[in-house]
C-alpha cells in the first residue's frame, strides 16, 4: 500500500509537471513573440532592436494601444536601429498576448549597455592601390574608389567611364550621408561629363577593369573606338596619371578637361595651358595625363 | 474508485514517458553540426558560397572579398576584393568564377595563376541603380544551356534615390527631385515619403528576373519579384525564386518562375512593355489576371520570416534526404527547410516541411551548397537585420525517419515516409487557410479553416500513408500536422508538419 501510495504521488506530481509544460507551451503571448519577434529583441540588451525591458519601460499596460498603433505602424526611433516592419498579418489579440508576455517577462529586469548583437568588421590594412567599390556622393551609384594613398582616393564612375573626383583617403565618403562635409572635402574634380569628344551622344559599354601590380586599367567601349585607362600614383603623393591605350579612332578627338581646384596638368609630361586638347588619332592611341593637386 | 484514479494516475505517467521520450527526439541525433573557426581578418558575413570542383569553398563577404577556405589545411585565401556587397559566387572554371554584386554581374578571372584575379569583367550592368540601399542583386545561377540569371531587388521608401543614378528614370515614379529630398530623414519620413510606395522600382528592371544568354544579350524574364534573394534551379532545369513577406506579399513565396511570369508585387510592372498605371494607383484587381500563383508559402513566423536561397540535394546516401529536393534557409527561422515538389497538370505545387534545426543551427542561414564528400556549408549573414555571421558544416550521422513525398489525390494526400511506419498516427490534424492579396505589409492567416479527415489508412509497405478528405479547395495553403509519429525501427518522425499549397486539385487520374 505504502508502495502504491507513493507511485500515486510521483504519478500525480509528474501529472502536474507535464500540465504545467503544456501550459507553458500553450502560452499564445511567449510563442508569438518567439516566432515573431525574437529574432530581433532581447530580454535586457538593444540589439538588432531595443530590448524588451526598454519596450516595456515605453509601453507599460496603460499604453496598449500605442503598443499596437506602433508595431502596425511603425516608425523609426533609434537611429542606430533598422526600421522594424510592421507588423499587419497578427490580430489584436495576439499582439496584445506578445505585450503582456513583454511586460511579465521584463518585469522587475533592469536595462544592460548597449552591446551591438555583431561587433563591426573591421577590415585589416592593405597595401595601396586599393580599389572599393561602394556607394559614394556625387557620382553614379556604380562608381568605384581607387584609395591611391594614403592622401587621395580617385573616383571613376562606370556610368559615364570616367574619373569624376578625388578626395582624401579616409574621409568618410558613405554614400549621401554627408553631402556638404563631403563637397568641401573634395581636392579635385572635372566638370564635363565627357571626357573625349568621341563618347557624346554615344553608348558607353563599361567592360571591368584589369589589375596590373593591383593598379586598375578600365577598359570601355564607345562606338568601334576601345579605351583602357590605366590609373596609378604620380610623381609625387600628391599627383596621380591616367595613362590611356585607345584603338579605333579615325579623326581628331577633343579632349575636355576643365576642372574645379588648383592643380596642373601635364599631358604626356608636358604642362597644359589650356583645358581643352585636341588630339590626332596617333596621339590619342597613347597617352598619359598626370594631375598635380 | 482507487482503481480508476491509479490507472488514471499510471495513463499520465506513461503519457509523461513518452513526452520525453519524444521530446529527446532531436536533429543532432542525426545531423553533426559544426561551427567553422573563422579568422578575424575575414568578414564572417557570407553573402554568397559556392563548393568548388577541388574541395574547396569559394565565399562573398558582405565588405567585397571573395575568400577561398580550404577546409583540409583550413586556411583562407582573398581571391578578389573591392566589390560592391556581393550575394552570390558561381564557380565557372578553376580560376574563374561569377558574382553577383550590387552593380553588376562580373566575372573573375585569375590568368596567372597566382591565387588572386586580376580580370575583373563586367558581364551585364545595363541595368538601373538609384543608390537606394534596398537595390541588391541576387543570383547568379547558370542553366544547362549557358544562360545567367539574377534578380534585381526593389528599392524602399526608407530612403529616397541619388543625385546622380543609372539608367533611365521611370516617368510613372514620383519626380525624381522630390524623391532626392531624402537626406533629413524626419523631414522625408513626415513629408514626402507619404506619398512614396513602401517599394518602389524607378530604375529599370528593377524587381525582374533577368536572363543573360551565352553572348551577353540581357532579356527580362519574369517580373513581380519584391526581395528575390533566394534563386535556384532544380534537377528538372526549373528555376526556383524566393521572395520576402512585404507590401502585396503576405506570406513569404517560393516561386517556380518561367519566363514571362508575374509572381505579384506590382513595383516591376513600370517596366513592362505597355504599362502605363502608376505603382501607387495599382490595385489588387488589376493584378489578379497577371499573377502566377507560388509553388510554396512560408506561413510567417512560422517557418520562414525571409527565406533564403534553395540548393538542390544531392545522393541520398550522403545526406539522407531524397536526392533532386530543394533545401532552404530562413533569415530568423533557426531550422532549415525542405521542399517536395508536387506537380499537377502542369502546376508546380507543393510542400514545406522544417528540417535540421536549433541553437546549433541558429539564424541567418543565407547561403548553402553542398560539397562532394556529402557535407552541406552554410553561410550566414544579417546586414544589421535579424542574421548571423560565419560558416558552418552540417554532416549526417544517420538518416532520420523523415516523409519522403507528399503527393495530392483527387480525394487527398498521399504521404510517403522512408521507413515503415509502425502505426497509424491518431493525432493528425489539418487546417487550410489563405492570406490577403493587398498593399499593406504581410497578411494575418485568412479564413483558417479546420478538417477532419475522412480515413487514415496505412499501404501494406506501411511507408504510405494516405489521408482521405470529404473536399479539397484550391488556392488554400493545406497545414497537416502528423502529431508524433514512430518508425517501425522506432524512430521520431522529424519534420511533422506539412505545409502544402494547393493552387490546383487533381484529376480523375490522380
Amino acid at each position: 500500500m505504502m508502495v502504491s501510495k507513493s507511485v500515486c504521488t510521483i504519478c500525480f506530481v509528474l501529472l502536474l509537471m507535464t500540465l504545467s509544460v503544456d501550459v507553458y507551451a500553450n502560452d499564445m503571448g511567449e510563442t508569438a513573440f518567439k516566432e515573431n519577434c525574437g529574432a530581433c529583441h532581447n530580454l535586457k540588451q538593444n540589439s538588432t532592436g531595443p530590448s524588451l525591458v526598454y519596450i516595456g519601460e515605453h509601453y507599460p499596460e496603460t499604453k496598449r494601444e500605442a503598443f499596437l498603433a506602433w508595431v502596425k505602424s511603425p516608425g523609426k526611433k533609434n537611429p542606430d536601429m533598422i526600421q522594424m516592419p510592421a507588423i499587419t498579418y497578427l490580430d489584436n489579440d495576439t499582439l496584445a498576448a506578445i505585450h503582456l508576455y513583454i511586460l511579465d517577462v521584463s518585469k522587475d529586469q533592469k536595462q544592460e549597455g548597449e552591446k551591438p548583437k555583431f561587433a563591426p568588421y573591421k577590415p585589416p590594412q592593405r597595401p595601396y592601390p586599393q580599389v572599393l567599390r561602394h556607394y559614394l556622393p556625387f557620382t553614379s551609384p556604380a562608381s568605384i574608389a581607387i584609395a591611391l594613398n594614403s592622401e587621395l582616393t580617385v573616383v571613376w564612375d562606370t556610368t559615364i567611364a570616367k574619373l569624376r573626383y578625388v578626395y582624401p583617403t579616409g574621409a568618410n565618403f558613405d554614400g549621401e550621408k554627408r553631402r556638404e562635409e563631403n563637397a568641401k572635402a573634395i581636392m579635385y574634380s572635372e566638370q564635363s561629363e565627357v571626357l573625349f569628344s568621341f563618347v557624346k551622344n554615344t553608348e558607353i559599354m563599361f567592360k571591368g577593369y584589369q589589375l596590373i601590380k593591383g593598379e586598375p586599367e578600365f577598359h570601355y567601349q564607345v562606338g568601334n573606338v576601345e579605351v583602357k585607362e590605366r590609373i596609378h600614383l604620380g610623381s609625387n603623393e600628391k599627383s596621380f596619371v591616367r595613362e590611356f591605350t585607345i584603338t579605333g579612332v579615325k579623326h581628331d578627338v577633343a579632349l575636355t578637361l576643365d576642372h574645379s581646384s588648383l592643380s596642373s596638368i601635364r599631358l604626356n609630361g608636358k604642362p597644359l595651358t589650356d583645358d581643352n586638347v585636341h588630339l590626332s588619332p596617333e596621339q590619342v592611341s597613347s597617352f598619359s595625363i598626370e594631375v598635380e593637386l | 474508485m482507487n482503481t480508476l484514479l491509479s490507472a488514471a494516475l499510471l495513463v499520465a505517467f506513461l503519457s509523461h514517458l513518452m513526452f520525453f521520450a519524444i521530446a529527446k527526439a532531436d536533429w543532432h541525433d542525426y545531423y553533426a553540426i559544426e561551427r567553422v573557426d573563422y579568422p578575424i581578418e575575414i568578414d564572417p558575413q557570407v553573402g554568397g558560397l559556392t563548393a568548388m570542383k577541388d574541395g574547396r569553398l569559394a565565399l562573398t563577404v558582405m565588405h567585397g572579398d571573395v575568400v577561398i577556405y580550404d577546409p583540409e589545411s583550413e586556411t583562407w585565401d582573398v581571391f578578389a576584393s573591392g566589390l560592391h556587397m556581393p550575394l552570390g559566387i558561381v564557380e565557372e572554371k578553376p580560376g574563374q568564377f561569377l558574382v553577383i554584386q550590387k552593380p553588376e554581374l562580373t566575372r573573375l578571372i585569375d590568368t596567372d595563376s597566382d591565387g588572386k584575379a586580376d580580370q575583373y569583367q563586367t558581364v551585364y550592368d545595363d541595368f538601373g541603380m538609384t543608390g537606394n540601399y534596398h537595390e541588391f542583386a541576387f543570383g547568379p545561377v547558370v542553366d544547362s544551356e549557358g544562360n545567367i540569371f539574377v534578380a534585381l531587388n526593389v528599392a524602399s521608401n526608407f530612403n529616397g534615390v541619388f543625385e546622380y543614378i543609372r539608367g533611365e528614370y521611370s516617368d510613372l515614379c514620383p519626380p525624381k527631385d522630390k524623391m532626392q529630398q531624402w537626406h533629413d530623414f524626419e523631414k522625408w519620413k513626415q513629408g514626402y515619403r507619404k506619398k512614396v510606395t513602401r517599394m518602389f522600382s524607378c530604375a529599370p528592371y528593377r524587381g525582374w528576373v533577368m536572363k543573360i544568354a551565352p553572348d551577353g544579350e540581357a532579356t527580362p524574364f519574369a517580373s513581380g519579384f519584391r526581395s528575390p534573394a533566394g534563386m535556384g534551379f532544380d534537377d528538372n532545369g526549373r528555376l526556383w525564386v524566393t521572395d520576402n513577406q512585404g507590401d502585396w506579399i503576405g506570406t513569404s513565396p517560393l516561386h517556380h518562375v518561367s519566363e514571362g511570369d508575374f509572381a505579384g508585387h506590382p513595383a516591376s510592372l513600370h517596366w513592362k512593355k505597355g504599362w502605363q498605371k502608376p505603382h501607387s494607383e495599382i490595385e489588387a484587381p488589376d493584378l489578379l489576371p497577371l499573377r502566377k500563383p507560388a509553388a510554396a508559402l512560408f506561413p510567417h513566423g512560422e517557418l520562414a520570416n525571409s527565406p533564403t536561397k534553395p540548393v538542390k540535394t544531392i545522393a541520398k546516401s550522403l545526406f539522407g534526404l531524397p536526392e533532386g529536393e530543394l533545401l532552404l534557409g530562413d533569415m530568423n527561422k533557426n531550422h532549415l527547410i525542405r521542399y517536395l515538389p508536387d506537380e499537377i497538370d502542369g502546376t508546380l505545387q507543393g510542400t514545406l516541411i522544417p528540417f535540421v534545426g536549433g541553437n546549433a543551427l541558429g539564424i541567418g542561414n543565407y547561403t548553402m551548397d553542398f560539397s562532394s564528400d556529402g557535407a552541406l556549408w552554410v553561410g550566414k549573414v544579417h546586414m544589421n537585420w535579424a542574421g548571423g555571421e560565419g560558416l558552418l558544416k552540417i554532416t549526417k550521422k544517420k538518416t532520420p525517419f523523415l516523409i519522403e513525398s507528399v503527393t495530392l489525390h483527387k480525394n487527398g494526400f498521399q504521404i510517403t515516409a522512408n521507413e515503415p511506419i509502425e502505426a497509424m498516427p491518431d493525432a493528425v490534424s489539418i487546417t487550410h487557410h489563405t492570406y490577403h492579396y493587398h498593399a499593406k505589409y504581410g497578411s494575418e492567416k485568412v479564413d483558417v479553416t479546420s478538417v477532419v479527415p475522412a480515413k487514415l489508412t496505412l499501404d501494406k509497405s506501411r511507408k504510405q500513408l494516405f489521408i482521405t478528405l470529404d473536399s479539397l479547395a484550391e488556392n488554400r495553403l493545406y497545414t497537416i500536422d502528423l502529431g508524433e509519429m514512430v518508425s517501425a525501427n522506432g524512430k521520431p518522425l522529424m519534420g511533422t508538419v506539412l505545409r502544402y499549397n494547393l493552387i490546383k486539385r487533381a484529376g480523375d487520374s490522380q
